[in-house]
């Protein structure tokens, strides 16, 4: 018991003892922030967003499950042909089931620009509207507003969109228009 | 052995040096954690554990995409690390690797029932110079994966 005490007697530990602890805790601090800004400068991840989201703009596309007509009997799917009864959120939610996804979308049916002009239709592209297919409407509701007000690369969701042309099962044109949103 | 380490005020000396190799330790089994990921990030490891979970969670994404039957041979080159895919996930470590120091990568299988989830795990051969080869295989719209010896 004699070795902790101090100059002045039985009082128990000293100034070097107390000060143990925060020394301690700065060593940690510091090695801790070294690893940081080592880990900042040094490539340790992909950056996929851009190309996954392409590859989930096809797979509702040319599945057999996503909103393409599809041929029961033959088993073929035609991937330019849309099938609007099958373009829906329910539909979507199936294919692109999971707990925590990091990239969601939506696909919107739209006009073409010579129907637009001829009869010109409101775009409602709530989750929940006809002609809209989200891949997890909830978190889609949440995402989206991050995505468009922070810009690309900001606030850890990134959007990356796509247009492409397709027509409907009864040949009419329409527009497929697409946004993942990835987090980074 | 107090005189040893005596001060000028005579057994302080042993408390305070105690005290800094238990601080010192203390601080060493943190900072050994650290280090090793640090270690791991500069020899590019962990770039290259994140690359191929990336590379093999985007080819499956493609896979289920497509609407016909296939199959997809993919090489893991010169890389010795530890491939697991399962619960839509998939996973690359160093073998013998620590859970936390593992990449990896969500990929979507269309919603298949748990039964046709994959559930596989590879494992390099370390004295094997060839390439581990992992086959993807899609028939009648259900995927399986396997290693080609």
């Amino acid at each position: 018991m004699g070795m902790f005490r101090s100059k002045k007697g039985s009082s128990g530990t000293g100034e070097e003892e107390v000060y143990w602890i925060p020394k301690m805790i700065f060593t940690i601090a510091v090695a801790s922030l070294t690893f940081f800004i080592i880990k900042a400068f040094i490539a340790t991840t992909v950056n996929v967003g851009g190309l996954e989201s392409a590859l989930l703009t096809n797979l509702p596309q040319f599945s057999k499950d996503g909103f393409s007509k599809f041929d029961d009997k033959t088993g073929r799917v035609y991937p330019g042909v849309v099938d609007e009864p099958r373009f829906t959120t329910a539909r979507m939610e199936r294919i692109f089931k999971m707990k925590k996804p990091l990239i969601i979308g939506r696909f919107v049916l739209n006009q073409t620009a010579m129907d637009y002009m001829q009869n010109r239709q409101q775009v409602k592209v709530a989750c929940a509207e006809p002609r809209v297919a989200c891949t997890d409407s909830e978190r889609y509701r949440i995402w989206q507003p991050i995505a468009q007000v922070r810009g690309k690369g900001e606030g850890g969701k990134t959007p990356y969109s796509e247009v492409r042309y397709a027509t409907l099962a009864n040949g009419k044109g329409v527009v497929v228009e697409t946004v993942f949103i990835a987090s980074n | 052995m107090a005189g040893l380490f005596a001060g000028k005020r005579g057994v302080e000396g042993v408390t305070a040096i105690g005290f800094l190799i238990i601080g010192l330790l203390f601080a060493g089994i943190v900072s050994l954690g650290i280090v090793e990921r640090a270690w791991s990030d500069i020899k590019g490891e962990t770039l290259e554990k994140n690359y191929i979970a990336r590379d093999i969670a985007l080819l499956l994404d493609a896979v289920y995409a497509s609407p016909g039957d296939l199959e997809y041979i993919y090489s893991m080159k010169g890389y010795k690390y530890v491939v697991e895919i399962k619960n839509s996930k998939v996973t690359v470590n160093k073998p013998g690797g620590k859970e936390q120091n593992a990449a990896f990568y969500a990929y979507f299988d269309g919603g298949v029932k748990e039964e046709d989830k994959l559930n596989a795990r590879f494992f390099p051969i370390p004295e094997n110079p060839a390439p581990m080869l992992i086959v993807i295989v899609k028939k009648d719209g259900v995927v399986s994966i396997k290693e080609n010896a």
